[in-house]
């Protein structure tokens, strides 16, 4: 086993032994929890086995296992650009609505509503 | 505070909504415009850090402060939500740039009023558009182009701020993009609502404040990404 092995590979694997813990104690959401937990353990295999990654391109007709791992990491980045994305809209969201719902509460308190309008002036009547 | 004593067209309650960010220098100069007709006015002063608000407070203009900044299309949003619970029967938006023009309400407002439509657009391609630099017209067609793709619509002015809504409209239509990407969005829940709706020629004055403060060319480019990202959202 070489140096690096030796302190990547216990770290990778305790990650990933601590999240399939919490994944089984309910204290994760569970395809998320299931997700870290199989990144982990894979991670560490990888660590421990760095062949498997070019068995399984081999496999799946890649080629080099650093190539996969290159797709992987690539569909990675984009995966979490998108749930970071729409955590970020969804967080802005709930700003503007507070900011909405105290400058509205606000308004009404201060405007009356708008006063009934006078027998015809001019122009046409609102269709009902 | 007070209100205007006498809404214009009849006895409809109209209420032009104006998101104002930073518009300091011009709003007076638009309420005076908008004033003098007897319009309900409904400034949403959107967190500026200028004295908008200060210039905007006035007799007969309901100002409604965001906390914080929070874009156009919030600030829209907030706007006709205030209008709609002060009763407004058509609620009108404006730009508080100063580039559109309060002759072309009464207009926009007609087909609402007589029931012909739900949604009136005002379009500056179908009126007149004075002193549009090239960049912003090639930005703009592109911007059709685009909207025809994305949706159903057949408009020939996307993202003109100056259009009205009938309270039944108005009342089921969500702007939930804060940003200028409302605009594109405003026109997808036209069509997925199903609303009558119909464009209304008018005219836009680009002065070298508005160019200014507006957006830029490249702004294009990432409303279009929004309203793609949205769609992959939902």
């Amino acid at each position: 086993m070489t140096p690096f092995q030796l302190i990547t590979f216990p770290i990778a694997l305790a990650i990933g032994l601590r999240s399939a813990f919490r994944l089984l104690r309910g204290e994760r959401h569970r395809l998320r929890g299931i997700l870290a937990t199989l990144l982990w353990i894979a991670a560490a295999i990888t660590i421990l086995i760095p062949n498997a990654t070019t068995e399984i391109a081999n496999r799946l007709g890649i080629g080099r296992g650093t190539d996969l791992v290159t797709y992987l990491v690539a569909l990675a980045f984009l995966w979490s650009w998108f749930y970071f994305h729409q955590k970020i809209t969804r967080t802005a969201r709930h700003v503007t609505d507070l900011s909405r719902a105290l400058a509205v509460e606000r308004a009404l308190q201060q405007y009356p509503p708008f006063p009934p309008t006078p027998p015809k002036s001019s122009g046409p009547d609102l269709v009902d | 505070m007070s209100h205007p004593a006498v809404p214009s067209q009849g006895r409809a309650k109209i209420a032009i909504v104006i998101p104002a960010y930073n518009e300091a220098p011009v709003i007076e100069g638009v309420l005076d415009r908008l004033g003098v007709l007897g319009y309900h006015l409904v400034v949403v002063d959107d967190g500026s850090r200028d004295a908008t608000a200060a210039r905007a407070r006035r007799p007969g203009v309901v100002l409604v402060s965001h906390p914080i900044n929070r874009g156009q299309g919030a600030a829209l949003q907030t706007g006709i939500t205030v209008a709609l619970a002060l009763g407004a029967d058509v609620i009108v938006t404006f730009d508080a740039d100063g580039q559109h023009d309060p002759a072309d309400i009464p207009a926009l407002v007609a087909p609402i009023l007589t029931g012909e439509c739900d949604v009136t657009l005002g379009s500056r391609f179908r009126g007149r558009a004075e002193r549009m630099p090239l960049g912003r017209r090639v930005m703009l067609r592109a911007a059709v182009w685009f909207t025809w793709l994305t949706s159903s619509l057949r408009v020939s002015d996307t993202h003109n701020g100056l259009r009205a809504f009938s309270r039944s409209a108005a009342q089921r239509i969500r702007i939930t993009m804060d940003g200028m990407a409302h605009a594109s969005e405003i026109l997808e829940e036209i069509s997925a609502l199903k609303l009558r709706w119909r464009e209304v020629p008018v005219t836009v004055r680009y002065s070298d404040y508005s160019l200014a403060k507006g957006q830029r060319s490249s702004d294009g480019f990432r409303i279009a990404a929004q309203v793609l990202i949205e769609k992959l959202h939902r």
